[in-house]
């Protein structure tokens, strides 16, 4: 038989060479380790400094979503929409009984900037949560974050 | 005439040997050239994660601690400092202390946080993104972070950046 010939061995070969390079692009991709982590920190300290300042009252402000709008200018709203390009946020609030209460974010669909379809398309997404207590009512705050 | 047949099938033999050679050898080259390629990307990344998480650990001292004295920006004497913090309280910065450190000599400054080989610039900017103080030089950060806190009761961003230093 002239020419090359696909033997079992040379298979086997390929395959595991095949296995390395994936393994290893693979591992290569997820040495950003440290981008998570800031943004879990980012996230928990907004939610701090959001809580201290009064941002998140939105409670005794009477921020209830009436037909899709929110009858009152809240300062959490002011926060979000003032927040770097690159960190995109979605914040959603709720009753203790896990209904849903308020939801803001910095999501434009005009722009390229922090699209909600970036949150489904393989970006890297951290969710950070704090509970807060206002009239004797526990609403627990749930903070989505990524690059955009 | 059957002799003359057995010498070119040993010349088929060489013309396979000189392909299969080059062939492995482009394989080598390829090899080589990969490996060394991905090596590159692991040492960047791996000082890319060494500055981040350093940078990490510094917001944290900065917008958590109050340092060390509590009022080390009292003190007269700046090597009885052995922490900075920039707070009164976790996420709320206090004006006395910024001050203090943005008077802070720049190398004093750089050996009280442990920055051995990394300069550091430092910004605060208010909710309208004009800057409030600066610290350090701006030599073209190598890897920036930033952030959220308060300032008498307003909504802050705190930037951090790092670079090379010797």
């Amino acid at each position: 038989m002239s020419g090359f010939t696909i033997t079992l061995d040379a298979v086997l070969a390929l395959t595991i060479a095949g296995l390395l390079v994936a393994s290893t692009a693979k591992l290569l991709s997820e040495t950003d380790i440290g981008q998570d982590e800031q943004l879990v920190k980012y996230g928990y300290d907004f939610l701090a400094a959001a809580e201290k300042s009064d941002a998140l009252d939105i409670v005794s402000q009477g921020c209830y979503k009436v037909n899709e709008t929110y009858p009152c200018t809240e300062r959490f709203r002011e926060l979000i929409d003032r927040l770097p390009l690159s960190i995109c946020i979605n914040t959603t609030m709720r009753f203790q009984d896990g209904t849903f209460y308020y939801h803001a974010d910095n999501v434009k669909y005009a722009t390229n900037k922090c699209r909600e379809s970036d949150a489904f398309a393989g970006v890297s997404v951290v969710s950070v949560s704090r509970v807060i207590t206002r009239d004797g009512m526990v609403f627990p705050v749930t903070l989505r974050l990524w690059y955009g | 005439m059957s002799k003359m047949c057995s010498d070119k099938k040993g010349q088929l033999t060489t013309l396979d040997l000189i392909v299969s050679s080059m062939i492995f050898l482009s394989i080598v080259v390829m090899f080589i050239w990969s490996w060394g390629e991905a090596n590159a990307v692991v040492m960047g990344t791996e000082q890319m994660n060494d500055y981040r998480h350093k940078a990490i650990d510094l917001l944290d001292i900065l917008l958590k601690t109050r340092g060390m004295p509590e009022h080390w920006e009292d003190s007269d004497n700046l090597t009885n400092v052995s922490s900075i913090g920039l707070v009164s309280e976790p996420g709320v910065l206090d004006r006395g202390k910024l001050r203090a450190f943005e008077q802070m000599p720049y190398q004093e400054a750089r050996r009280v946080l442990g920055l051995t080989h990394e300069g550091y610039y430092m910004e605060l900017l208010n909710e309208r993104n004009r800057t409030l103080y600066t610290f350090g030089r701006d030599s073209g950060e190598f890897i920036t972070l930033e952030r959220p806190a308060l300032l008498d009761g307003d909504f802050v961003t705190f930037k951090l950046g790092l670079f090379e230093e010797g």
